[in-house]
């Protein structure tokens, strides 16, 4: 949002500058004014480009996630484990839940401009089309006065390619086109033209041909097209088709044509063009757009205006003064900061208060710490684009971490924290086997201690629109152990189980996750499925925990 | 009307808009040097957001530089904090502007408590042999790396004769404690009681360390004063 925010603002900024350069030369010639437009627009669509090689520019809009491996481990030593030689541990393990954003206003943004770029673009392949058709059926015109004066007219403009001059059967298009073929479609009644009229129009036409205007015109449209949401950028170009007109007016008064009978001849083609039904082509002509007609005219009347071309030395200084000005806006990159929010919930889905949230931003190495409030929320404000890894930690849960880009877009995650694993090692010698401990057992469990009103009872009162409040774990411990007995004539080795207990406390699954020998796995087996622990209470109801077991028979 | 003016109102209008969409956010950079000038590396830098709670840590790098950006407005807390060196400290308010700021850290003290038992039976305890000092044995120089001179290498001193105070007889039990600073050649220059104990304690636990000697203090092979408060304890 932000990047198209910034991408919008820089082309308007670019427009702008050429709009006001046009403005302040508003008393020299409109061939420098169109310079000068020509130059801002181009550097419009430079921008975007130069805004990618700009190292400060990130590319795209949305965040990537991409999860990855576990990283540290927490140690929780629970109260009886000592005593039988056990080490019980919570591991830390990253399990990733995140909710998606609701609602990405980047994705929508992006979609209505591509719609009206479609929209705009397909009215301007329609015009093309429409130019090809007419012209299709155009017959070309050989000779006549029209041949004659566009050949006198072109040398004296200096035109290496001839100009075709197309009769169309439509009364009112007078239009010129095309960049290496340039043509000018004549009205119908074209012929019947008096000769100085015939000299005007094509001489206004061929200086379009040797301004090169109607290739400028269509890059013009271009940019106008991608940015049909900016009224500036619309401004812009409908002020260098206006400028474009005027220079070319100006170079036919330059070729000895009094502003007052040009403009007269500009009054009567609007006059009789103006009874025809105008279809929109792309294309430049001498005929004035209603609009532009009191303009064009007043400008031929007034006998002070610069009409002169422009020299190759103005068009290179105007345009290293407006490159100048214009390369460092594209280039600027402001550093757009990015909120990172979200809610920390267990298991259960209640809030977790009190974790450590932190945000490392791999490329500084700036490390942005908060925790979470009592309603489970954070917030870190002021992230600069980048490579993120986000990390949620609090005792007794595994670990969460994830990587994350921002590219100033605000981030929400809600995250939801697993309840850690058991860890446990155990020796086993070989010799005499050992009795379970304590002997006798199974046990019953510790009542689960959640205040006098059982279990549910220590849930803090519910108020109306507040939040359960989570994060309470009682640590299992081990009510009834069985060690394993070594068996007889097998070689030492390491077993490894990955065990889960369920909600009674009785273990529920055993799979041995790495290529033991059969027998010391089946002895380690044996005895694992005999434990009994007390359950493990999440906010005072039992859940289901993994524990891994190392058994190291030596 | 006048097209000048309306592209004019326009420019006016985009760059404004480009001005309301840049929050207010600071930058605080600067640099971390010892007390002889020279650039410390790894300090850590964290700026305490005090509105918010939150904290955001940075190392400077070799050249002992920081940058921190993104901070959003409201009243900080700057520490620079490297082990051998003194915690700096610092409130900020920010309100957008961005800041810099040049921070010299300035070398730790030493603590020490010595313990003096009422016995009247005990031989006085001497003085202890004095050690040679250790050479300031700094190795080659690591070099400059682009330019900075990089510092932060403390030798910590050692004490090379110790003289344990005396009890004074017939005196109650106290504490003196007291503010002393090691010269550069090792010796105590100043040593000044802190608290209100008994004048018979104090004097005994002066004499005693005026009388202490310690190898000099080493910063970047360069002898350094150095701080260092006693706890005497009579009992």
């Amino acid at each position: 949002m932000n990047l198209l925010l910034e991408f919008a603002i820089k082309i308007s900024l670019v427009v702008a500058l050429g709009l006001l350069a046009a403005s302040v030369l508003h008393r020299r010639s409109a061939a420098l004014r169109h310079w000068m437009l020509t130059a801002s627009m181009a550097a419009a669509l430079a921008t975007p480009l130069l805004m990618q090689v700009a190292p400060a520019w990130r590319l795209p809009v949305s965040a990537n996630v991409a999860p990855v491996d576990h990283v540290s481990a927490r140690e929780l030593t629970s109260g009886r484990a000592p005593r039988i030689g056990i080490t019980t541990s919570v591991e830390a393990e990253s399990r990733i839940v995140s909710s998606p954003t609701a609602f990405d206003p980047t994705a929508t943004l992006i979609g209505i401009w591509f719609a009206g770029v479609v929209a705009n673009l397909t009215g301007l392949l329609i015009g093309l089309w429409r130019l090809r058709s007419i012209a299709a059926r155009a017959t070309i015109v050989h000779e006549g006065p029209w041949v004659n004066a566009a050949r006198e007219l072109s040398d004296h403009f200096g035109l290496r390619t001839p100009t075709t001059l197309l009769q169309s059967d439509r009364p009112a298009l007078l239009v010129t086109w095309g960049f290496f073929a340039p043509k000018v479609m004549l009205p119908v009644d074209a012929a019947s033209w008096d000769e100085d009229r015939i000299r005007v129009v094509l001489a206004h036409e061929l200086a379009h041909v040797r301004r090169h205007d109607w290739i400028i015109q269509i890059g013009s449209e271009l940019v106008r097209i991608a940015n049909w949401f900016n009224p500036l950028v619309w401004l812009a170009a409908s002020r260098l088709r206006l400028e474009s007109e005027r220079a070319c007016d100006d170079a036919v008064v330059n070729l000895g044509v009094s502003g007052r009978e040009y403009a007269e001849h500009l009054l009567d083609l609007a006059r009789q063009f103006g009874r025809a039904r105008q279809v929109p082509i792309p294309a430049v002509a001498i005929v004035p757009r209603p609009s532009n007609l009191e303009r064009r005219v007043i400008a031929m009347l007034n006998a002070r205006l610069s009409r002169h071309p422009v020299s190759g030395a103005a068009r290179l200084a105007t345009l290293a003064a407006l490159l100048a000005v214009a390369i460092p806006i594209a280039l600027f990159a402001q550093n757009t900061f990015a909120t990172l929010s979200g809610r920390i919930l267990d298991q259960s889905g209640a809030v977790l208060p009190g974790v450590v949230v932190v945000a490392t931003d791999r490329d500084r190495r700036v490390k942005h710490e908060v925790r979470t409030d009592g309603t489970g929320q954070f917030e870190i404000v002021g992230l600069p684009q980048g490579g993120y890894s986000l990390q949620a930690s609090l005792p007794g849960f595994q670990n969460f971490d994830e990587q994350l880009t921002f590219s100033g877009e605000n981030i929400q995650r809600d995250i939801t924290l697993s309840i850690g694993t058991l860890q446990e090692t155990i020796s086993v010698t070989s010799g005499p086997s050992k009795a379970p401990f304590p002997p006798g057992g199974p046990y019953k469990p510790r009542p689960a201690n959640c205040g006098p009103g059982g279990p549910r009872a220590a849930a803090p009162p519910q108020r109306d629109g507040a939040v359960r409040v989570g994060g309470q774990i009682r640590q299992p411990t081990k009510l009834y152990h069985v060690a394993p007995v070594y068996p007889d004539g097998s070689s030492a080795g390491v077993v490894r189980i990955s065990v889960v207990i369920g909600p009674d406390g009785y273990v529920q699954e055993t799979q041995v996750t790495n290529d033991a020998p059969p027998a010391l796995a089946q002895s380690a087996l044996d005895a694992v499925r005999q434990w009994v622990f007390e359950p493990t209470l999440l906010n005072c109801v039992a859940v289901p925990v993994k524990m891994n077991v190392t058994v190291d028979f030596s | 009307m006048n097209s000048r003016l309306i592209t004019l109102v326009i420019l006016l209008a985009a760059t404004s808009t480009y001005g309301l969409s840049a929050q207010r956010f600071s930058r605080l950079s600067g640099s971390i040097v010892d007390q002889s000038g020279a650039a410390l590396p790894g300090v850590t830098v964290v700026a305490n957001d005090r509105t918010r709670g939150s904290r955001h840590e940075v190392s400077t790098d070799r050249n002992g530089r920081f940058e921190l950006i993104g901070l959003v407005e409201g009243s900080y807390v700057l520490e620079a904090d490297l082990p051998g060196f003194e915690t700096f400290h610092e409130n900020l308010a920010l309100n957008g502007q961005d800041l810099s700021r040049d921070i010299t850290l300035q070398i730790g003290s030493l603590e020490e408590t010595v313990t003096v038992i009422n016995d009247p039976n005990a031989a006085p305890a001497a003085p202890s042999e004095r050690y040679a000092p250790l050479p300031a044995d700094c190795g080659p120089s690591t070099g400059d790396a682009g330019g900075a001179r990089i510092g932060g290498q403390i030798r910590v001193p050692r004490k090379i004769r110790h003289v344990a105070p005396i009890y004074p007889q017939a005196s109650p039990a106290g504490i003196v404690t007291i503010d002393a600073v090691i010269g550069t050649d090792g010796f105590v220059k100043e040593a000044n009681v802190t608290n209100d104990a008994p004048d018979a304690l104090t004097r005994s636990a002066i004499n005693a360390v005026r009388q202490w000697e310690f190898d000099p203090t080493l910063l970047n092979c360069e002898a350094v004063d150095v701080r260092m408060s006693v706890t005497v304890d009579f009992r």
